[in-house]
């Protein structure tokens, strides 16, 4: 495993294109590692929320009653 | 058996005092034979029960066992949900199943919402004498 020391001096080697794409990478690792989303994507996310989470509240009912058929057969 | 409880909103915020009161409600969780008394914040607007990822873990439930997964909204979207049933205890009305969508948030509230707490109980909220009274469906 390559050091600090050792790799700074290859990134330095890098053209500025290529700086730019490794600075895009590791601000997508860090956001992908922390659950965050980015927020040149937010506005594309749908606009639903806790109160209109319908498909969600259609899978606790299917927990439920596989639930129930399990206690009473 | 009681037929109607009531209950105080509970002050979140001491320096704002009432303005800052919500309906939170107690109940015991159980899940297998581990037990936790929790609070649970009686939300009208949400589609469904909300378990935070700690309290799931403190019952002993075990993430990689729930196969149900689930898409929530809002501010857990970015968060993966699974399905989990526990059964709760609110005073001294007989035990209900509560499913929950068992949210890997650690910061989650406890929200208890239409699917399936509102179906299991009836809520009246009298909001201006920061109370509300709960009976079992």
């Amino acid at each position: 495993m390559l050091t600090t020391t050792q790799f700074v001096p290859m990134l330095r080697e890098l053209s500025p294109s290529d700086k730019l794409l490794l600075l895009n990478f590791l601000a997508a690792e860090l956001l992908r590692e922390y659950g965050i989303v980015p927020l040149s994507i937010q506005d594309d996310l749908p606009r639903q929320g806790l109160h209109d989470s319908f498909e969600a509240a259609a899978v606790l009912a299917q927990a439920l009653k596989e639930k129930q058929e399990l206690t009473h057969g | 058996m009681a037929n109607k409880v009531r209950f105080a909103f509970t002050e979140v915020d001491p320096s704002l005092g009432a303005l800052s009161t919500l309906p939170y409600l107690p109940l015991t969780l159980t899940y297998q034979s581990q037990s936790l008394n929790v609070s649970g914040l009686l939300d009208t607007g949400s589609s469904v029960n909300v378990l935070p990822y700690e309290i799931g873990l403190a019952l002993g439930a075990v993430w990689e066992n729930q196969r149900l997964s689930l898409p929530l909204g809002g501010n857990l979207a970015r968060f993966e949900a699974r399905a989990l049933v526990i059964n709760a205890t609110v005073e001294e009305f007989p035990d209900v199943d509560l499913a929950f969508a068992w949210t890997q948030d650690k910061y989650a509230p406890l929200i208890l919402g239409q699917m399936n707490f509102f179906l299991a109980f009836d809520v009246c909220f009298y909001r201006s004498e920061s109370a509300f009274e709960i009976s079992q469906k």
